[in-house]
């Protein structure tokens, strides 16, 4: 089994406290837009494909790395793998991305590509995962489908 | 009578039925000594010995059934030697007859009398002549309960047979495959193995157990009391470990199948390790050291996904490095080992292993603690002096700190925190106290800090009380005077004082207590509150107990005291009053009459604010529970006359003294006044905290009252009274009514109805509707604050039945202040009652949940559905294509409703992603596309409710969605 696993002893960080629930947002009358947070608490519980572990507690995402526009409708995520030459970077990209698909409103263009420098073959998997139509096969896969509901699926 | 004739025989042996009545017959004749065995053996002979199979067979089993009918003690060991050799010919016959000469048997051994040399005899012809495994599943139930009965009672016997009752019992267990015997092999062998020497058969021993390991077995669904695979496993893993012979043996076999891919397998195994490391010496077990933590530590480090294997692999690794403890050599070999591989990781908290060699060093220290302990604590010690301590957030120094309060918890638990090298201590120690007194730093902002480090300090601290040197603890002094007296940290040090006070009262008493209560009065009220805070918990320890309640009487009746001064002594009382016990307060109100004090404190003018007056009346509450029934008695005809309940002050101390009162304690002499004041000004002030005092009082003395002429008609003239100002109009006193009724109802009493139908017709009033709408709520809600001490056995149910009695036709027609008045009455029902009557129900909150026009029901009438809903319920199940639009409905934005509606439905559709697949999928798609809208919804709160919503309805029917 371990000779399986790419990277055996990755970094591992803490995660970030809950969010806590500002008055604000108990206030019927305010309406609170999308943040850099509200994003990012959805994507980093999804897990590792490898490691019993949250793309959070590994730094694949940070808060730093998602930009959002709440009134231009556009969400921009970098992802970072852990290693330059990750074989799994595409299903994580594809996580995100699937996982985005389900939780934002329809409205938002979403992009999700590896930060600049940080994996080998950047721009194939920048390439797959802008393309809708690869996506959606992807998706009509049913073991490829079978691992990504599983990395997130994950509690939350 | 007399020796029964062979035709009575002939005829007994001719049905199954007449051969039991006859042999519990001739047993009975036999015990009464009519006649002996040996006349019976004459008579019978013509069946034990003919030449027909079938009648040998009949003539042995009347022979045997006798025998087992037979008390232990009839027969005399001469005859039982006859009958030895008898069943001993025997077993050489037909294999048809073996069933009668097991039974034979085993009725045979159980003989009191029974020569101590006839057993060897038994057992070496039945090991000689017959199998056990080719007999049936009953036969061989019965040979081991013989076998068992054997092995406990002739001990000396079977020592004396050696090797050939081993070889004959291993012969007779191997292949058996049925799990209630093997319940019954696996129950008694454990402690077979251990007593006898098991000689060169012990491998072949092992072997027939280690062969059923791990177990796989699913008992009948049918079978209630079937043996379970658990019980099976636990007792063949005491087989499995019950000789030290087997020690090799087990291990290798753990380790192999802990390999395995089977979660059961694995689990077995690690607790088959477990279980020999308790039951074997350390000696045994340290040739196999090695594979063992090779084994268990692909299991734990980095570890599993599956946290049982994970905490059973740690708890055998403990178990095994503390048993090994009794012997130093063996266990500073282990630890080494193992401490060997998971220190080095314990330096970085980033890395994946940090969290699995935590684990596994706590574990070290739970098994030899002074060992263990050093090398840890050396090893965070040189990581700490490493890192510099300053202002910036430090993550890893909190995380360091954890660890290290563990390791000193888990020492401290084993009795050596005073073992430990003082030469690690120390230091560690100056570094945690340094990290504590960092806010003592000028340039340390206590708004910007989140005080983690200083709390994971004061953890540590807390655990190393006895082992801190004097100047340590002079520091720790220092910087807990300066973070009680710090104008903005507010750290929670408690645990530390306590800890510190226990040891070194006189230290703590001169450096922070008296410096606390020396410049108390200079303080402000927030360092106050602090001091109250951390000198309470002080207070059981004798040593300070008087100067701390000094320090609270001297704060709360001294008159100089300026008011928020007095506020924060009060809410001190009542943390003192509601920590302590029963004896210390009745205690405290004899020697210091605290009671009179507070009275003449709450009526002292100019009047107290109503907080300090709410601080009061609990603390008197508190007080008048702990007394005994005499006193609260005597206090209350003292006071009560005196009272004049329109004056704020009096009412609250009204509320203090009666509020709680002992419902025994008769108040029929104040009974009238009482209701009378009351009800004057409840109906008359606008103040609606003073309002809410006198309901409550109102509804808990309604509900003391004793049952009587006098008292219910006292009642009544108040609710007359009462009814004639709703005809006035008067929304008071609809409430007024609702709190009385309330009572009465929760007491019983028949008045309640008389109430509850007034208030049922107000339901169509023009303008009192919606507020008889609330009282419905009042008396069905619970108030945890309210007393109320006469409880009517089953009260809920009841007026869950009257109200839907009353309400029946009106509901059925849907009117809108009856509905909501329902689902009030509804949402305090039990769920069981509701349950039961679920098919009127549902049709009701159906109706609701389609109304949209009052919130407050709607989110009850949500929460009801989810109760039922979690539980799977199958009436819900049936109508989810009523229940689903309606969710989908209120989940979206409406005006009138707010968002804890939308939220609750929103949660409502998450829980109904729980019912099976294939109830749920063809609204799949429906769902996933109304929910759409609801992740757009303003509120952050609500979306967060939907994007949980709509993620699990994707994952209905999903590939491995589950």
């Amino acid at each position: 089994m371990p000779t399986e696993i790419e990277n055996l002893n990755p970094s591992v960080y803490s995660k970030i406290k809950e969010r806590a629930i500002t008055a604000n947002e108990e206030d019927e009358n305010i309406a609170d837009p999308f943040d850099k947070r509200e994003i990012f608490d959805l994507i980093r519980n999804i897990n590792d494909p490898e490691h019993p572990l949250t793309l959070e507690e590994l730094h694949v995402v940070q808060e730093e790395l998602i930009t959002i526009s709440d009134k231009q409708n556009s969400v921009h995520i970098n992802f970072t793998p852990t290693i330059p030459h990750c074989s799994m970077a595409t299903l994580i990209g594809l996580s995100i991305r699937v996982k985005l698909l389900r939780s934002l409103p329809p409205r938002f263009k979403v992009t999700v590509e590896i930060t600049p420098g940080t994996h080998a073959s950047e721009m194939a998997v920048n390439k797959q995962l802008a393309d809708k139509e690869r996506v959606a096969a992807a998706l009509e896969n049913k073991h490829l489908a079978e691992v990504i509901n599983q990395c997130i699926s994950a509690k939350g | 009578m007399t020796t029964p004739t062979r035709a009575t025989l002939e005829k007994a042996l001719k049905s199954e039925s007449k051969l039991q009545a006859a042999a519990t017959q001739i047993a009975n004749e036999l015990t009464g000594g009519t006649y002996n065995i040996a006349d019976l053996a004459e008579q019978l002979g013509f069946a034990l010995t003919s030449p027909d199979t079938e009648q040998r067979v009949a003539g042995t089993k009347l022979l045997s059934a006798v025998l087992s009918a037979l008390p232990g003690d009839v027969l005399s060991s001469k005859q039982l030697e006859f009958l030895t050799t008898f069943y001993t010919d025997r077993l050489r016959d037909h294999h048809n007859v073996m069933p009668a000469i097991i039974e034979g048997l085993n009725a045979l051994v159980r003989m009191k009398q029974l020569p101590a040399e006839s057993v060897p005899l038994l057992l070496h012809a039945f090991f000689q002549y017959t199998t056990c495994q080719s007999q049936t599943r009953g036969d061989r139930t019965k040979v081991f309960n013989m076998l068992k009965f054997l092995t406990s009672h002739c001990q000396p016997e079977l020592v004396k047979m050696s090797g050939d009752f081993l070889y004959g019992l291993i012969n007779s267990i191997d292949g058996e495959r049925d799990p209630r015997n093997l319940d019954i092999i696996f129950s008694f062998m454990p402690e077979f193995i251990s007593q006898y020497p098991l000689l060169h058969l012990a491998e072949e021993m092992f072997e027939i157990f280690a062969c059923y390991f791990p177990i796989d077995f699913h008992p009948s669904k049918q079978d209630p009391e079937a043996i379970t695979r658990d019980a099976l496993a636990e007792k063949l893993t005491n087989c499995l470990v019950a000789s030290e012979q087997f020690a090799e043996w087990t291990v290798s076999l753990a380790v192999e199948k802990l390999d395995s891919e089977l979660l059961v397998a694995k689990l077995d195994s690690i607790e088959l390790l477990h279980q020999a490391a308790l039951k074997f010496k350390p000696d045994a077990l340290e040739p196999h050291f090695a594979q063992i933590w090779q084994a268990l530590k692909a299991e734990t480090f980095p570890g599993s996904d599956n946290a049982d294997v994970l905490r059973c692999a740690l708890k055998a690794l403990a178990e095994l490095l503390k048993s090994a403890a009794k012997v130093p050599s063996i266990s500073q070999n282990y630890q080494s080992t193992v401490l060997g591989v998971v220190l080095p990781h314990l330096s970085d908290v980033h890395h994946r292993l940090f969290h699995p060699a935590t684990a596994i060093s706590l574990m070290c220290v739970s098994g030899d603690a002074t060992y263990a302990a050093d090398k840890i604590l050396n090893t965070f010690l040189l990581k700490l002096q490493a890192i510099e301590l300053n202002l910036t957030c430090c993550e890893e120094r909190i995380r360091f700190y954890h660890i290290i309060a563990q390791v000193y918890k888990l020492a401290a638990l084993r009795d050596s925190l005073l073992k430990l090298d003082k030469t690690i201590l120390l230091p560690l120690q100056d570094d945690v106290i340094q990290a504590l007194r960092l806010c003592e730093r000028d340039d340390f902002d206590a708004k910007q800090q989140d005080l983690e480090l200083q709390r994971a300090a004061l953890s540590v601290l807390c655990e190393c009380v006895p082992v801190l040197s004097e100047e340590q603890r002079a520091l720790i002094y220092k910087a807990l005077v300066q973070l009680v007296s710090h104008p903005h940290i507010d750290l929670d040090f408690k645990m530390l004082t306590v800890n510190l006070g226990a040891l070194q009262p006189v230290e703590l008493q001169s450096n922070f207590i008296d410096i606390c209560m020396r410049n108390f009065d200079i303080f402000s009220e927030f360092i106050k509150r602090k001091i109250y805070a951390n000198l309470l918990p002080l207070l059981p320890q004798i040593a300070f107990t008087q100067r701390i309640l000094d320090l609270v009487m001297r704060q709360l009746f001294t008159e100089t005291v300026a008011e928020p001064g007095r506020l924060l002594a009060l809410e001190a009382l009542s943390a003192l009053l509601n920590q302590e016990d029963q004896r210390f307060i009745v205690e405290l109100q004899q020697q210091s009459n605290l009671l009179h004090k507070l009275i003449e404190l709450a009526n002292q003018t100019p009047e107290l604010p109503l907080a300090s007056l709410e601080m009061i009346a609990a603390a008197l509450s508190r007080i008048m529970q702990q007394l005994p029934l005499s006193e609260q008695s005597a206090i209350v005809s003292e006071y009560l006359p005196t009272l004049q309940l329109h004056q704020t002050a009096h009412l609250y101390v009204a509320k203090g003294l009666l509020g709680y009162l002992h419902k025994d304690i008769s108040l029929d002499d104040h009974f009238e006044r009482l209701l009378d004041d009351l009800t004057k000004l409840s109906l008359s002030t606008d103040n609606e905290q003073l309002r809410e005092i006198a309901h409550h009082l109102l509804c808990s003395l309604v509900n003391k009252m004793d049952n009587n002429e006098a008292n219910r008609n006292q009642v009544k003239r108040i609710t007359h009274q009462l009814k004639a100002a709703v005809k006035a109009g008067d929304e008071r006193a609809v409430h007024l009514l609702a709190w009385l009724a309330k009572g009465l109802v929760v007491a019983g009493f028949e008045e309640a109805a008389d109430i509850i139908s007034d208030l049922t017709d107000l339901l169509e009033h023009p303008t009192l509707s919606s507020a008889a709408a609330l009282a419905f709520d009042i008396i069905a809600a619970e108030y945890p604050e309210l007393d109320l001490p006469v409880v009517k056995f089953l009260y809920k149910q009841k007026f869950f039945h009257t109200i839907m009695n009353k309400l029946g036709t009106k509901l059925s027609s849907y009117c809108e202040h009856h509905m909501k008045a329902f689902i009030y009455v509804l949402k305090a029902t039990p769920h069981s009652v509701i349950r039961l009557n679920i098919k009127q129900l549902g049709p009701l909150l159906f109706k609701t949940l389609d109304a949209h026009n009052d919130a407050h029901s709607l989110c009850i009438a949500l929460g009801i559905c989810q109760n039922f809903v979690q539980q799977q319920d199958t009436y819900f199940q049936a109508h989810l294509g009523h229940i689903l639009p309606s969710c989908l409905e209120l989940s979206k934005q409406k005006t009138q409703l707010n968002m804890q509606v939308r939220i609750a439905a929103l949660q409502l559709l998450y829980d109904i992603t729980k019912y099976p697949t294939y109830v749920l999928l063809p609204h799949k798609v429906d769902v996933t596309l109304v929910l759409a809208d609801a992740l757009d919804d303003p509120k952050r709160l609500v979306r967060n409710a939907a994007v949980k919503a709509r993620n699990a309805w994707y994952l209905v029917g999903a590939p491995s969605g589950d």
